[in-house]
């Protein structure tokens, strides 16, 4: 099996986190208080990836199938693990659509989205062919320099004096709509969908690292949201942040320093279709890496073109317009797929494995008087 | 199906019988001098240059194009005027021959054979001819500081060249055969105690596997060796330098003299060290790491700045500058081509420039470069068929091309500069992207020798980055690269950087004035 490096994993795991947010806002109803938001679904997703991780503490080296199996027994946890697996290729296939749409709006209104749909699907399918430590390893190299993109837009945005601090006043004006954003999407979304990297914890190399990786990348791409949410409030003001579809695009076009350096929105597509590579990618290997496990397969590669196929098909046509996918998107999957996969289901595993151990332990015990 | 298995059976039968050397070596000499001499001259096809001399007891034999006749005469020929003493005879590498193999051997590599009446063996002397090309500078990597010399065609000048920089009885040279037909003489180096014995095995191993006729250049062995023999990228470094060579076997990496060619290999080889010249080693830290950051934004030229301005100027053009745009837009009114095709045909016609350019004779090649880059250049733009700006581009790029180190490593990035073109021209700047994902999966998948590619910046690490992104000084450069698993890997003590002495001449003249 091949190993993940500590740096590669925590890269992963940052691209994949901060990648949701920059293709739609954060918690846009939340108006100015995304940035609250932004931090209280931090909190969120340190008590999530706790849980994920005491999960897997409790049957180290396994994936999260082979987990399911074990509490539920073969039947029931195989047809958990098959639920998990269309989830993740649903929502490989939904951030896939969210990119494509991205990119016809922005930069290539002419080419149809099946094109743009199937260049990136391709590029998903090298990567992971070539194995998911060449993906981490791209991850590594990608963060560098995906904080310096980060960087320098900020010092675009803020050097170009769009800025207006005073936009986020009052701070939690509207205690109503905090906690609507936050329940359900602000708690799953970026931080809840690391479940994703439940199926392959056992492939990093030191598996002592792996909980302070988790808490360190948690930490990390929450602050990074926080700021990025901070910043595009200041620049757009609360109501046209929270109309826009895509706030962060839309602020960043806003840059213009000494007539040379405009419209950076070219700029801005490329490096949200860095953070889309990615989290597709993991997606579609934690599906892969799951099947392969479901049915017993010595490669996960052998489940790799069909799996390409369903992504493209599936993002292709799982909605007719923007506006429906968005809607879906916000209103039905989380509570359909993301509050029972990624918060009740967990919880009941970490249940059952934390009663199965302590009853072991107390029959041992018995055993051993 | 099985007709044609069948026939590539035979095929490969026929091979083993040609290049059979095993058969020969248990031919063992016999006591008679006629029937040695007559089966030798045999194996020849009594070639011209295969000539015998008698003298008082026995024969000599030897091809008289590649032993020095000079010492023949004098060194051989005089002493066995009174027959055969040998400890009489002059020579430094004498050998004993018992069989017809290694009979065959020893007239090939230049000795002279000396056979008894009645001996059932013979005695070789090698004065093979030594002549070889003068030291030169070498062409393909020249420095403004440093030293001067280079490999020439013969394995043993290059071995000294080498020596004479790493004086250490530690210096490991095996060598082998390689090629049935041709037995080209391969060295493979490496420092006892620097080089990680995992590296050599498996160099070794790799050496020892090649079944080919013959080998006329390094690349022949390169090919065979590397880790991956479809990526367009250099795996394996070729250099033309001694110094180059020392250098790498003392940080822990393991080369390969190949005789009959000046270019000699290094492996493993990264992505930054193929961005790296010898001249940063020889110039201060500063300039180095200063010319270095120039290549990496260079690299970037040379691979994407035409398909930049085609992505922009067909789909993005609102990422310009008001101004620029209307120049842009002014000088590209009159041309009948899209930016697609326009760069395209640029682009292939500034290759075509360049290889005709190498393959002319020097002052024709300036020639041909300057009608083409010049007058056509001008004309074009002047008639209308090009737009001013590509030419502009295509120039830039064309330079930028040149910055590379390396030549192999700037033909893979010439050659990448069209299918990115093409991307751009259907799918502007997304295609881009796309192209540079492609292309950075495939570079992280790349190994050398083990190695990855990337390394250190994927996967990462800070000491190796002080000889990649920059080059430290080098009383800083404490570490040998870790992935090299070096035996020793630490390399300059720490703590040598040096400072003014805490009382300068100067401040004691100050005190001095003021008392």
């Amino acid at each position: 099996m091949e190993k993940l490096g500590s740096i590669q994993f925590v890269a992963l795991l940052i691209l994949f986190q901060v990648g949701s947010y920059v293709i739609f806002g954060f918690a846009s109803s939340a108006k100015q208080d995304a940035w609250l938001v932004a931090l209280l679904s931090m909190v969120s997703g340190l008590f999530l990836t706790l849980i994920y991780y005491a999960i897997y503490a409790l049957y180290p080296g396994l994936n999260y199938v082979e987990i399911l199996r074990r509490t539920f027994g073969s039947g029931l946890g195989g047809l958990l693990g098959a639920c998990y697996l269309i989830a993740f290729t649903y929502v490989a296939g939904r951030v896939l659509r969210d990119f494509g749409e991205l990119v016809t709006t922005f930069i290539l209104p002419r080419t149809p989205i099946l094109v743009v749909l199937f260049c990136l699907v391709f590029v998903c399918y090298y990567g992971l062919n070539a194995g998911i430590e060449v993906v981490g390893r791209v991850a590594e190299f990608m963060l560098f320099l995906f904080l310096f993109f980060l960087l320098t837009q900020t010092i675009f945005l803020t050097g170009s004096g769009l800025a207006n601090f005073e936009f986020l006043l009052p701070i939690a004006h509207d205690k109503k709509a905090i906690v609507q954003s936050l329940i359900p999407l602000g708690i799953t979304v970026p931080f809840g969908e690391t479940i994703a990297f439940l199926m392959f914890y056992n492939q990093v190399r030191r598996q002592d690292m792996v909980k302070f990786l988790l808490m360190f990348s948690v930490v990390g791409a929450g602050l990074v949201l926080m700021s990025l949410n901070l910043l595009a409030v200041a620049i757009l003001g609360p109501e046209l942040y929270a109309r826009n579809i895509y706030p962060m695009i839309t602020a960043v076009q806003q840059v213009s320093v000494a007539d040379f350096v405009e419209s950076l929105d070219a700029l801005i597509v490329i490096y949200i279709g860095i953070a889309a590579f990615f989290k597709i990618t993991v997606f579609m290997y934690s599906a892969a890496v799951g099947a392969s496990s479901l049915f017993r397969l010595q490669e996960y590669r052998t489940v790799l073109i069909p799996l390409s196929v369903a992504v493209l098909l599936l993002s292709t046509f799982m909605s007719k317009s923007l506006p429906e996918h968005v809607f879906i998107g916000l209103n039905w999957v989380p509570w359909v797929l993301w509050v029972p996969l990624f918060i009740i289901l967990p919880i009941l595993v970490l249940g059952i494995g934390m009663f199965r151990t302590r009853g072991e332990r107390g029959h041992v015990e018995a055993k051993n008087r | 199906m099985w007709k044609r298995k069948t026939a590539r059976k035979h095929q490969s039968k026929q091979h083993a019988e040609l290049l059979n050397t095993e058969k020969l070596k248990q031919q063992r000499l016999t006591s008679s001098l006629q029937d040695n001499l007559d089966s030798l001259k045999d194996l020849f096809g009594h070639s011209p240059d295969l000539i015998t001399r008698p003298f008082p007891g026995g024969m000599v034999l030897c091809i008289k194009t590649i032993v020095d006749l000079k010492r023949m005469e004098e060194s051989v020929l005089a002493t066995l005027q009174d027959g055969l003493r040998l400890d009489k005879l002059a020579a430094v590498e004498l050998f004993r021959v018992q069989d017809q193999g290694r009979a065959v051997q020893e007239l090939l590599e230049g000795s002279v054979l000396i056979f008894q009446q009645n001996a059932e063996e013979a005695f070789a002397i090698r004065i093979g001819n030594t002549e070889h090309r003068a030291i030169e500078e070498p062409q393909t990597e020249s420095v403004i500081r440093g030293p001067r010399d280079g490999f020439t065609e013969s394995i043993d000048v290059n071995l000294a060249l080498v020596r004479r920089r790493l004086k250490t009885p530690s210096l490991r040279v095996e060598e082998f055969n390689i090629g049935e037909v041709s037995r080209t003489k391969v060295q493979l180096l490496s420092i006892e105690g620097i080089t990680s014995s995992k590296l050599v095995n498996e160099m070794r191993q790799r050496l020892e596997t090649i079944r080919i006729d013959g080998i006329m250049e390094s690349n022949y062995i390169e090919e065979f060796i590397e880790d991956s023999p479809f990526g367009l990228f250099p795996t394996i470094q070729n250099t033309e330098r001694p110094d180059v060579i020392s250098a790498a076997l003392l940080e822990g990496r393991v080369a390969l003299l190949v005789d009959s060619t000046p270019f000699a290999l290094v492996a493993p080889l990264t992505f930054w060290g193929a961005l790296q010249s010898s001249e940063d080693y020889y110039s201060h830290f500063t300039v180095a790491t200063a010319l270095r950051w120039i290549r990496f934004v260079f690299l970037f030229i040379a691979l994407l700045f035409p398909s930049i301005y085609v992505a922009i100027t067909t789909y993005h053009q609102e990422m310009l500058p008001t101004n620029l745009l209307l120049s842009v837009a002014s000088a590209r009114e009159g041309s009948p081509f899209p930016a697609l095709v326009e760069a395209l045909m640029m682009e292939v016609t500034f290759e075509a420039l360049r290889e005709a350019g190498v393959r002319l004779p020097r002052p024709v090649g300036q020639a041909v470069s300057i009608v083409g880059a010049l007058v056509i250049g001008q004309a074009a733009v002047e008639a209308g068929i090009i737009s001013a700006p590509m030419v502009i581009v295509v120039s830039i790029t064309g330079i930028a091309s040149f910055t590379i180190p390396r030549y192999n490593f700037g033909i893979a990035m010439r050659l990448l500069r069209f299918p990115i073109i093409l991307l751009a021209g259907t799918l502007g700047l997304f295609g881009i992207v796309i192209a540079i994902m492609i292309l950075m999966i495939h570079l992280s998948s790349l190994r050398s020798l083990g190695v990855p590619y990337l390394y250190p910046v994927s996967p990462f690490s800070w000491q190796g980055l002080k000889d990649a992104v920059v080059r430290v000084p080098h009383w800083a450069k404490n570490r040998r690269p870790f992935l090299l698993q070096s035996p020793s890997p630490l390399r300059v003590p720490a703590g040598q950087n040096p400072e003014p002495p805490i009382q300068t001449p100067q401040s004691d003249a100050k005190g001095g004035t003021d008392t």
